[in-house]
This record gives structure tokens, C-alpha cells and sequence, in this order.
């Protein structure tokens, strides 16, 4: 077999692959504008607590409704909503300050929903949820992705530069007329229901990795916003692809093998940036 | 002339002020942290179209005072009261923004950012001119981490000048800046105050105070005494207020 074939054949012979190809390139179009907003706005934890705050949500939808989509969708975005105005409101509230506060419900929304899995399913279920089942999305799901991204990618183009502008001076954007907190209640609106659809392919552990590691690796390189996002894309689409190929051929879990991927880039990433941090110390 | 509350909507009734247009109107407005006093019944009114120097020593409450006039604070007691077409028309620029040096963007995208609801196709020349009062052109596309820190200074003022604003508050803008910049962002603040904008502005200098600016506040110990440039000059540098 050449390598060719090695690299294509998967795709053109097996139907889910080619799902999981589509869907992973669907998640990456509006996952990368997403991302680089998180990164430039240093929500990464928030975005990670978030993603965690949504286990327990999932867990009770499934606990009533069985695997019911829409259920678990509506819980995980109740859940995911409620954990960051509270952990939020912790922060800002008590002497705890954000890293603290977020990082506290981003652990004991992992333990509970872990609990509830256990209590309401089996092993299966509990690993299904935490990293997602890319091979096997539910029916209707790519559509249901398609729809979400598109509106996303439609957001995000007529409302950039307000999202820019609120993640470089949020302060400003406050106190300004044409934007007051608008742009910062969308944003997080369009990422909840981004991190809900992303939830069901990667599941809740590893669903922020889509979001950000491709613009982590990308602020390593670029001096503009433009830039990150076109390098965020092109980076989450080949890990996608390479990541799929990773699970095809050594039988693993497809959506650990795609953050792998992105794990070597980013490595390599540090590594170009290796004279500097010498330069540095110099 | 009706006045509304800064930051409810309920009018004030009608009071007669000075012969000249007043753009803000304050009365009795007291401020504190914890036990310190920063202001204490502080009473005067802003002629609209002036240029404020807002004087005072380190700890006085300028700050203070401009985020309130700026509503970025509630009084604790008395009122501000702005006329009518300055609510929520008001621009604000703190002595420290919070501003990541690397983010990736240019100088440019900045001061569009001022303008979030004016068309693409007229921005373009307002941002020009913005960045030529603020002697910026030659730095329109570059990134922002390679600007100093008195570029990005003026390029967050410049952000400030084409928002459209007719109040300008600006906290201490000539930290960090050399002397040439000074003069540079003092002359493009004439002319927003040329184009009938209220502009009021703190700093430590007597005498950039008395060469650009045509009234000045001056804070101690809680009060203020507030006039023409040369009436209030003589009492701060005296340190008699």
C-alpha cells in the first residue's frame, strides 16, 4: 500500500470516517474563530469550566430521558450557563478571584457528573460522555452541526470587530454606547451552543481542546487576528484528518487521537520558539 | 435648560445655571473608600466647550472624580447631572488601561474600534485623521506590540477622538509620555475642543495646564475650588487649595 492510499483510503472506503471528517471540519470552522476569541480574552479556564459545568446537566438529562439528544443538549447548556454565572459570581463576590472560584466548579462538576453517570448508566456511557464518540455521532447530528456552525461563522463575520474590540479593552467596550455588554453576552452565547455540539463528538473532558489548542499553537506565530484564525482552521482541519488516520490504524479513541495530534503541534510549535527562549536567558 | 441624571433616566427639574451653557452640573458630591474621604460635598458646573485641567495632588481623587463624571462610579451622595445630548455620549480614558501589549491587532484597528456603528466605507477617512492629529500615520499598520508606550497612548486617544464623543474625560494621559507627545496629544484635544467638545483632563503640570487649558479644577483634602486657568493656577501652585 503506498502512502497515498494510507492516508485516503480510510476515508473513501469506510462511510463513518468519512462522517467523522465532515464532522471534524464542520466543529473546526467555527471552533477557530471561537478559540482565538477565548485565547485573546484568556478564558481558557472559563471556557474549560464550562465545558466541565455541562457533565452534571448531561448526566441528569440522561438520567430522565434516556439518550435523547435534544434532552441532553438542553441540560448541558442549562448546566453550562449555571456553572459560569455562578463560578462568576463567586469570583467576583468573594475574596476567591476567578482562577480559584472557576477552578473549584470546574473539579466538583467532573466528580458530580461522574457520580450521576455511575448512579444512572454503566462504564460505557460515563467514557462515552467524557470523550465523545466522533465514529458514531447520534443521526441527524451533522446537519444539526452544519446549522449551528454556519449561523456561528454568519455571527462572527458581521460582529468581529465587536468581539475583537471586546476582547482587547473590555473595559471601554462597557462603557461605550455602540457596544455596551452585547457582544460579550453573544460570544459566550455562540460558544455554549458551539461547546454543546462539540460535546457529543469529543465529549465534555476534551471538548475546549478543539477550541483551543489550535489558537494556543497559532498565538505562538501571529502578530494578527486574521492570521490566528486562518492558521486555528488549517491547524484544527489537519489534526482532524491526521488524528482520524492515528485512531484508523493504531485503534485508538478518535477524539483522543486528534488532541494528541494537536498536542505534537503545539510541541513543535514550542520548539521553533526554542532560540528565543534562549535569547531570553542570555 | 433640562439636565438628566447621569445614570437614571428620571429628569431633573429645570435650574438656572450660569450664563454660559453648562455641560455638567454637579452638586454636593461626596465620595469615600472605606474611612478616607476622597470627596467631600464638591459643587460646580462645567462650561460646555471648555478644556478643564483637573489639578491636584497624588491621593487628591482626581481619578475618582473623572470615573464619576465619566459615570463609571455612582455617586455615594449628591448628583451629577449632564445635559441631555452628553448622556451616554460620554468617552473616558483611564490613567492604566488593561491593555495586552501582544494582542494582534494595529494601531489602526484600534482607533476603529471607536466607531463600531459608522459604515467601512467612512471610517477609513476618519481613522486618518484621527492618526494624523495624534502624528500616528506612519504607524497605522503596525502591530501594537511594536509601538512605544506613548504611541499606544495616543493611538487609545486617538481611539477616544473619533468615537464621536461630546465629553472627554482622560486620567492623567501624559504618564509615561515624552514631552513631544505631550504637546502633540494637547494640540489634538484643542481641536476636539475647537469642534465644541467638553474636554477635561487631569494632570500634574501648572504649566501645560495654564499654556492649553481655559479652566482648571483643583483637589485637596476632599474640596475643590474650580475657575478660570488663571484664578485656580496661582492656588495650586501656592498649595492654597
Amino acid at each position: 500500500m503506498s502512502a497515498i492510499d494510507a492516508i485516503l483510503q480510510p476515508f473513501f472506503e469506510y462511510a463513518f470516517m468519512r462522517q467523522a471528517l465532515l464532522v471534524m471540519a464542520l466543529l473546526s470552522l467555527s471552533a477557530a474563530p471561537l478559540g482565538v476569541l477565548l485565547v485573546l480574552k484568556r478564558l481558557s479556564l472559563v471556557g474549560d469550566t464550562l465545558s466541565h459545568a455541562m457533565l452534571p446537566g448531561v448526566a441528569g438529562a440522561f438520567a430522565l430521558f434516556g439518550m435523547n439528544v435534544l434532552a441532553l443538549s438542553i441540560g448541558a447548556m442549562l448546566m453550562a450557563v449555571l456553572g459560569g454565572l455562578l463560578a462568576g459570581l463567586v469570583a467576583r463576590k468573594t475574596a476567591l478571584g476567578e482562577d480559584a472560584s472557576f477552578a473549584a466548579f470546574y473539579l466538583i462538576s467532573l466528580a458530580a457528573g461522574v457520580c450521576l453517570m455511575a448512579a444512572f448508566g454503566n462504564n460505557n456511557d460515563i467514557l462515552h460522555f467524557l470523550f465523545g464518540n466522533l465514529l458514531a455521532v447520534p443521526d441527524g447530528y451533522t446537519l444539526w452541526l452544519g446549522g449551528v456552525s454556519a449561523a456561528s461563522l454568519l455571527i462572527f463575520a458581521f460582529g468581529a470587530r465587536g468581539f475583537l474590540a471586546e476582547a482587547f479593552d473590555p473595559a471601554y467596550v462597557q462603557m461605550h454606547p455602540g457596544y455596551g455588554k452585547f457582544y460579550y453576552v453573544l460570544f459566550l452565547g455562540v460558544f455554549v451552543v458551539n461547546l454543546v455540539v462539540a460535546f457529543f463528538a469529543i465529549g465534555t473532558l476534551l471538548a475546549m481542546a478543539i477550541f483551543l489548542l489550535p489558537a494556543i499553537i497559532s498565538r505562538i506565530f501571529h502578530k494578527s487576528w486574521q492570521g490566528m484564525i486562518l492558521s486555528s482552521l488549517i491547524l484544527a482541519l489537519v489534526a482532524g484528518w491526521a488524528g482520524l488516520l492515528l485512531s484508523f490504524y493504531a485503534n485508538l479513541p478518535a477524539g483522543p487521537a486528534i488532541v494528541l495530534v494537536l498536542g505534537i503541534f503545539y510541541f513543535m510549535g514550542l520548539l521553533s520558539q526554542i532560540r528565543s527562549v534562549f535569547k531570553f536567558s542570555a | 435648560m433640562l439636565y438628566y441624571n447621569i445614570r437614571v433616566t428620571k429628569i431633573i427639574p429645570l435650574r438656572e445655571v450660569a450664563a454660559t451653557p453648562v455641560a455638567i452640573s454637579v452638586t454636593n458630591l461626596h465620595w469615600h473608600y472605606d474611612r478616607r474621604c476622597v470627596l467631600h460635598g464638591l459643587s460646580f458646573d462645567l462650561p460646555r466647550g471648555s478644556m478643564v485641567a483637573v489639578l491636584g495632588a497624588n491621593g487628591a481623587g482626581k481619578t475618582t472624580l473623572l470615573r464619576l463624571l465619566a459615570g463609571n462610579l455612582r455617586p455615594m451622595q449628591g448628583e451629577i447631572t449632564l445635559a441631555p445630548d452628553l448622556c451616554a455620549n460620554v468617552a473616558y480614558l483611564p490613567q492604566h488601561s488593561m491593555i495586552e501589549r501582544q494582542f494582534p491587532i494595529t494601531t489602526a484597528e484600534i482607533v476603529s474600534m471607536g466607531m463600531p456603528r459608522i459604515p467601512r466605507r467612512d471610517r477609513a477617512s476618519k481613522i486618518h485623521t484621527a492618526l494624523e492629529q495624534m502624528d500616528l500615520l506612519p504607524q497605522a499598520n503596525f502591530p501594537i506590540s511594536e509601538l512605544s508606550a506613548g504611541q499606544l497612548k495616543r493611538a487609545l486617544l486617538a481611539r477616544i477622538m473619533v468615537q464621536g464623543a461630546g465629553l472627554l474625560c482622560l486620567d492623567e494621559p501624559f504618564a509615561e509620555v515624552d514631552e513631544k507627545t505631550v504637546h502633540t496629544i494637547l494640540r489634538g484635544l484643542q481641536q476636539s475642543q475647537a469642534a465644541g467638545k467638553t474636554v477635561i483632563v487631569s494632570l500634574h503640570n501648572a504649566a501645560l495646564a495654564e499654556k492649553y487649558f481655559d479652566h482648571a479644577l483643583c483637589l485637596s483634602q476632599g474640596s475643590a475650588e474650580f475657575g478660570p486657568i488663571k484664578k485656580i493656577i496661582p492656588l495650586f501652585t501656592a498649595g492654597a487649595v
